[in-house]
């Protein structure tokens, strides 16, 4: 939001601040400034110019007037081709010699073969604005000759303030709300804002409100008044600078209050509104807005409507039948309040986001309707419309206008604060901002909140302590760092497991750690082939495609791997995340999983990529503390989980998930060449211990042998078929089993896997009975097993 | 030759050897399977020998073959001495193999050392779901039922009626209530927000809120955190500065912003929300808050990543492209 220096000085004297420090003091008392712009306006030697004869000719091949201008005591010619040109109009008048906003010098010249000793003036040749479409037009009772730089200050200062900053501070949505500011962080006067009564008498405008939910409060005023004529130069000014093009007086006085006060106003013309209903629209309907769109309203927007003739979009924008037109003298002026979730949702849906719907988005307090009124009526007057009410001011709703009351204990400021603070401080600034502060006999403070702040904004003592510190100025806090016991911070075993998995694939396997969303992509699972099974499901997705959340996070990897086959032949992926199913007990659960591949496009074999994968399941494992993982031959599964090229893990007979080769034909779709090893890992099992205690195992103490022995055996069976036969053999000497090595001849069914047995005692060191012993019995074994020794 | 012509031949000969290869070519040539040595045994014929004659050859060759080899010895280790196996027989240049080192992705290595920072100023860590009811991430919050922030635009709803979590403040209640107060600890995670990607705006993030209750928790408190904190993250005396900002949750709230430099200019730049704990967020979590206050942030972590790595888009993060994620070495 924009404001005005110029404008704030009608409430308070800025003079002798500099633009920096107003600025930056703004932006750590009150809300946060975004810019300061100084705006210069070239209007030295330009006078108020009465047009005395326009002639229509054309000029160029275009429709152009040749004027006279009356400037006080002498006239001049000139040429212009605005539209709205008319003779009787007042208008800017740049003499010959002076300087335009663009920088350029106002000759005497000869235009189509017309005299031009002068220009008459659009609002963005003078500084007010950019438009040059037609001139500006000032209204009847300024004195022609008028010097313009009497009229309006050469120079203003425009403070842009983040609306984010302002969410909470409706009072702050209008420029008297930030005088205050300004007087209290400065310490200068706040001038009252001038209001007019409001009749008490007479007929009532007839109100019936449909729906108080959504319309609170709704009051309104009849009044006729003499003429409409252009606004006074400074409330013209004001709004071109602000970015908004005047109309006329009666148009421009309620966009003039609401960019004052913050509360948005209507007027109606009153041939057109008599019998005022606010009412939802109650069924789909079309409705057409001033600005002459036609918007597909939905049965819960809300209406203003006279009798059954919808009259205005509530809170957003009047409707065209019913606009200000240049003959109107009679009105009737909305002031209201309406629900801020029904004029942003309706807003939003139709993209029709105006500073009136921006404004009740923000809650203003209810008596702003009120105020609002009386200064309409006032700024009316003073323009002199001469404002005459048909109807006594109206209501429907509660204006709240009974100031509230916050007690705070004694001392609970300067505790939450965490400095000492007094009660000539505390009191000087609450009042500063025209809250009243009386302390109490036992120390504490009695604040009483006037209705021009918002309920929202301020109604406990926390809210008060905010309106203490600010103005206090949090620069001025010494920084304290909290006392407290010295404790112990128990580990986030959970988070702390997490990391440790990382740690061991990506500082020890070369995996490169991957983020992905957590929701799939439908395409990736149509090449797949998966669905999940019960899926949560997302009511607004960011596509149609990614609407269910992945309750795996493999097919995410394959297409991270798929995205990748072009940046590298060979990579190590993988992600520790969320997934996310719905339940057999239709309860929403989250579990963390812990997923990667391997890719390898150089033609390579798998086995060497399954084995990597292994390594890091094995070694994820063992650094959790806990006992080797065992890796099974599995049944299919998932698309990317085929029996016969799948195992699945577990630790001690629980289940930690699966491991495997990509089928061939899934590799084909996704990579340009090669395979890719996947693995998916449920974490929780592996989050026991943050600081496993590793048992410590004494070194033999006397010599001990190896004896190695090779078996033929089918692949088919498996490494860990033949590994689980062994363990069923057991001897006194044999102290640990090795996996040597395994040869497979090229398209043999067997192979020859070679184990070792490390053998000792440890009492003595072993003699030869003993490692014939035990040779005996382990070749006794491998006959019983009907094993093959290569 | 006589055994004696032999050893003063070996002895001339090695007192020139300075090499390895020099020597090889020595012993090969005394006591090789050609050599003078050798074939000396060789070629006797013992069985024609007389006896006695037989045990005299047999001790002077004896001490030949001891001398020999005593020489050789000597002189191997004379070469050895002289530095000359210091140069290896391979490029002593080439580089390392095996590399085992891969990459944590930048917004969990921001957050490691984050938890680490928070750990010793004895902030416990807490993590909750991502998929949580609209009571723990609105209402639980203070976040009235007709707030921007719930509509859709703004957050993702789910069939079942949750959402998922816009921001990590959702594990306010659910932490106070598990942990009690008083109270530090932190929560980071994962959090998403219905909105367009562009450079700067991503619709998954992480952040990390801290919070701390106890008795008389104040403004100047905070203040101190907050700013002993980034002194740790950027390792420098950080100044900081609250400045008025609103959030349902906080009464007040505030906006912290941190001097630092951008482009030559020393400037305050925006960094964190953060407040004092709203009363109604305590009572919603079972704690009076007239025995106990306290201070929350959320830090964005993924905005501190793209800080502290010079990230230039966000939408980076999540794209698991390779060349972006590779970069990020395991340092932690």
């Amino acid at each position: 939001m924009k404001i005005s220096a110029d404008w704030l000085s009608d409430f308070v004297d800025l003079s002798g601040l500099d633009p920096d420090v107003l600025s930056e003091t703004l932006t750590v008392r009150t809300a946060e400034v975004e810019g300061v712009e100084l705006v210069k306006r070239r209007i030295a030697g330009v006078v108020v110019g009465e047009i005395t004869r326009a002639e229509l000719f054309d000029g160029g091949g275009k429709p152009r007037f040749a004027c006279t201008v009356d400037v006080g005591g002498r006239t001049y010619e000139t040429v212009c081709g605005a539209p709205n040109v008319r003779v009787g109009m007042k208008s800017p008048f740049a003499i010959a010699g002076t300087f335009l906003q663009s920088g350029d010098e106002v000759a005497s010249t000869t235009l189509y073969g017309r005299v031009s000793e002068g220009v008459l003036c659009a609002p963005g040749e003078i500084g007010l604005g950019t438009t040059k479409d037609g001139l500006l037009e000032l209204p009847h009772t300024v004195p022609t000759g008028t010097p313009l730089v009497e009229l309006l200050p050469e120079s203003d200062t425009i403070i842009e303030i983040d609306n984010k900053s302002l969410t909470h501070r409706p009072d702050l949505w209008g420029h008297y709300g930030f005088a205050r500011e300004f007087a209290a962080v400065f310490g200068r006067t706040l001038r009252p804002y001038e209001t007019d009564a409001l009749p008490t008498e007479g007929a009532a405008v007839r109100i019936a409100v449909d729906d108080a939910v959504d319309c609170p409060l709704y009051s309104a005023l009849g009044f006729t008044v003499s003429h409409n004529p252009a606004s006074p130069l400074r409330i013209q000014s004001r709004l071109l600078t602000l970015g908004h093009a005047p109309i006329n007086m009666l148009v421009d006085v309620t966009n003039y209050v609401q960019f004052e006060l913050g509360q948005p106003t209507h007027a109606f013309d009153a041939r057109c509104l008599n019998d005022v209903r606010v009412a939802r629209a109650g069924g789909a309907r079309p409705f057409t807005t001033l600005d002459g769109k036609t918007w597909k309203l939905q049965a819960d927007d809300l209406l203003i409507w006279n009798g059954d003739e919808p009259v205005a979009l509530a809170g957003i924008m009047g409707g065209l039948d019913s606009r200000i037109l240049p003959d109107t003298r009679s009105l009737v002026l909305e002031s209201a309040t309406f629900k801020a979730s029904r004029v942003r949702q309706t807003s939003v849906r139709l993209g029709l986001r105006t500073d009136s719907s921006l404004r009740f988005e923000k809650k203003p307090p209810p008596v702003y309707a009120r105020i609002a009124a009386g200064r309409i009526l006032y700024q009316l007057r003073e323009a002199g419309l001469g404002p005459q009410a048909t109807t006594k001011y109206t209501a429907v709703g509660e204006f709240h206008d009974a100031p509230r009351t916050v007690s705070l204990a004694p001392g609970w400021l300067a505790r939450r604060a965490g400095i000492p603070l007094d009660h000539p401080t505390v009191t000087g600034i609450l009042t500063s901002i025209g809250l009243g502060c009386d302390v109490t006999p036992e120390g504490g403070y009695t604040v009483t909140i006037p209705p021009f702040r918002s309920v929202a904004d301020l109604s406990i003592p926390e809210d008060i302590s905010e309106e203490v510190f600010r103005l206090y100025g949090y620069d001025n806090f010494t920084p304290r760092p909290p006392d407290g016991p010295l404790a112990p911070v128990p580990p986030h075993t959970e988070t702390r497991c997490h990391h440790r998995a990382r740690r061991v694939l990506s500082q020890g396997h070369r995996f490169v750690e991957v983020q992905t969303y957590s929701w799939f992509a439908n395409d990736v699972l149509n090449v797949l082939g998966y669905e999940p099974a019960r899926p949560l499901t997302l009511k607004n997705a960011i596509g149609v495609n990614n609407s269910r959340m992945r309750d795996t996070i493999v097919p995410n990897l394959l297409a991270a791997a798929q995205a990748n086959r072009n940046v590298a032949e060979r990579f190590r992926l993988y992600e520790l995340g969320r997934t996310f199913t719905i339940g057999v007990d239709d309860q929403k659960h989250e579990a963390n999983q812990l997923a990667g591949v391997v890719v390898d496009q150089t033609g390579a074999s798998p086995e060497v990529s399954l084995r990597t994968v292994r390594a890091a399941i094995d070694d994820v494992v063992l650094a959790s503390g806990l006992a080797p993982a065992t890796f099974t031959p599995c049944e299919s599964g998932p698309a990317w989980q085929r029996k016969g090229r799948a195992l699945r893990v577990s630790v001690s007979d629980v289940e930690l998930g699966h491991v495997g080769v990509l089928p061939d034909a899934l590799a084909a779709k996704l990579l340009n060449a090669g395979h890719l090893v996947w693995f998916s890992l449920a974490t929780a099992p592996l989050e026991v211990e943050v600081y496993p205690a590793v048992k410590h195992v004494a070194p033999p103490q006397f010599p001990g042998s190896w004896q190695d022995f090779t078996f033929t055996w089918p692949v088919a069976e498996g490494y860990g078929a033949l590994m689980a036969l062994l363990d069923t053999f057991t001897h006194p000497l044999a102290q640990h089993r090795e996996f040597v090595t395994v040869y497979q001849p090229k398209a043999s069914p067997t192979a020859n896997y070679s184990v070792r047995y490390l053998l000792g005692l440890n009492d003595r060191t072993l003699t030869q009975t003993d490692l014939e012993d035990f040779r005996s019995k382990f070749l006794a074994f491998v006959k019983l097993s009907f094993l093959t020794l290569a | 030759m006589k055994l004696a012509e032999i050893q003063a031949a070996l002895l001339a000969d090695l007192a020139d050897v300075r090499t390895d290869e020099a020597l090889n070519l020595v012993r090969a040539r005394y006591t090789g399977k050609d050599g003078l040595v050798t074939n000396l045994r060789k070629n006797v014929d013992f069985s024609t020998m007389p006896i006695e004659e037989k045990r005299s050859f047999g001790g002077a060759f004896n001490d030949l073959k001891s001398t020999t080899d005593e020489a050789i010895r000597q002189a191997a280790a004379r070469i050895a001495a002289s530095g000359a196996h210091d140069v290896v027989p391979f490029d002593f240049t080439l580089p390392g193999t095996d590399h085992r080192l891969g990459a944590i992705h930048p917004i969990l290595s921001t957050q490691i050392e984050i938890e680490d920072i928070f750990r010793s100023m004895g902030f416990q860590v807490f993590a909750g779901d991502e998929a949580v009811s609209e009571f723990e991430n609105f209402d639980a919050l203070n976040i009235p039922g007709d707030h921007p922030a719930r509509d859709m635009q703004d957050t993702f709803w789910l069939e079942n009626g949750m959402v998922l979590r816009t921001h990590t403040s959702s594990m306010q209640n659910r932490a106070l209530r598990k942990l009690g107060a008083p109270v530090r600890a932190i929560f980071p995670g994962r959090c998403f927000r219905n909105e367009a990607l562009d450079i700067t705006h991503e619709n998954t993030f992480y952040q990390l809120e801290g919070l701390m209750v106890d008795r008389d928790v104040s403004v100047a408190n905070l203040i101190a955190v907050m700013r002993d904190f980034l002194s740790q993250v950027f390792r420098r005396e950080i100044e900081v500065r609250l400045r008025p900002g609103f959030f349902p949750f906080v009464e007040p709230g505030f906006e912290l912003d941190f001097k630092t430099t951008l482009n030559g200019v020393r400037r305050w730049v925006e960094l964190m929300p953060c407040g004092m704990v709203h009363p109604a967020v305590l009572r919603n979590a079972g704690i009076d808050p007239a025995e106990f206050s306290g201070f929350a942030f959320g830090l964005g972590l993924t905005r501190l990543a793209m800080l502290k790595h010079g990230v230039p888009d966000v939408r980076l993060f999540n794209k698991a492209d390779l060349r972006f994620c590779q970069q990020f070495h395991a340092s932690l």
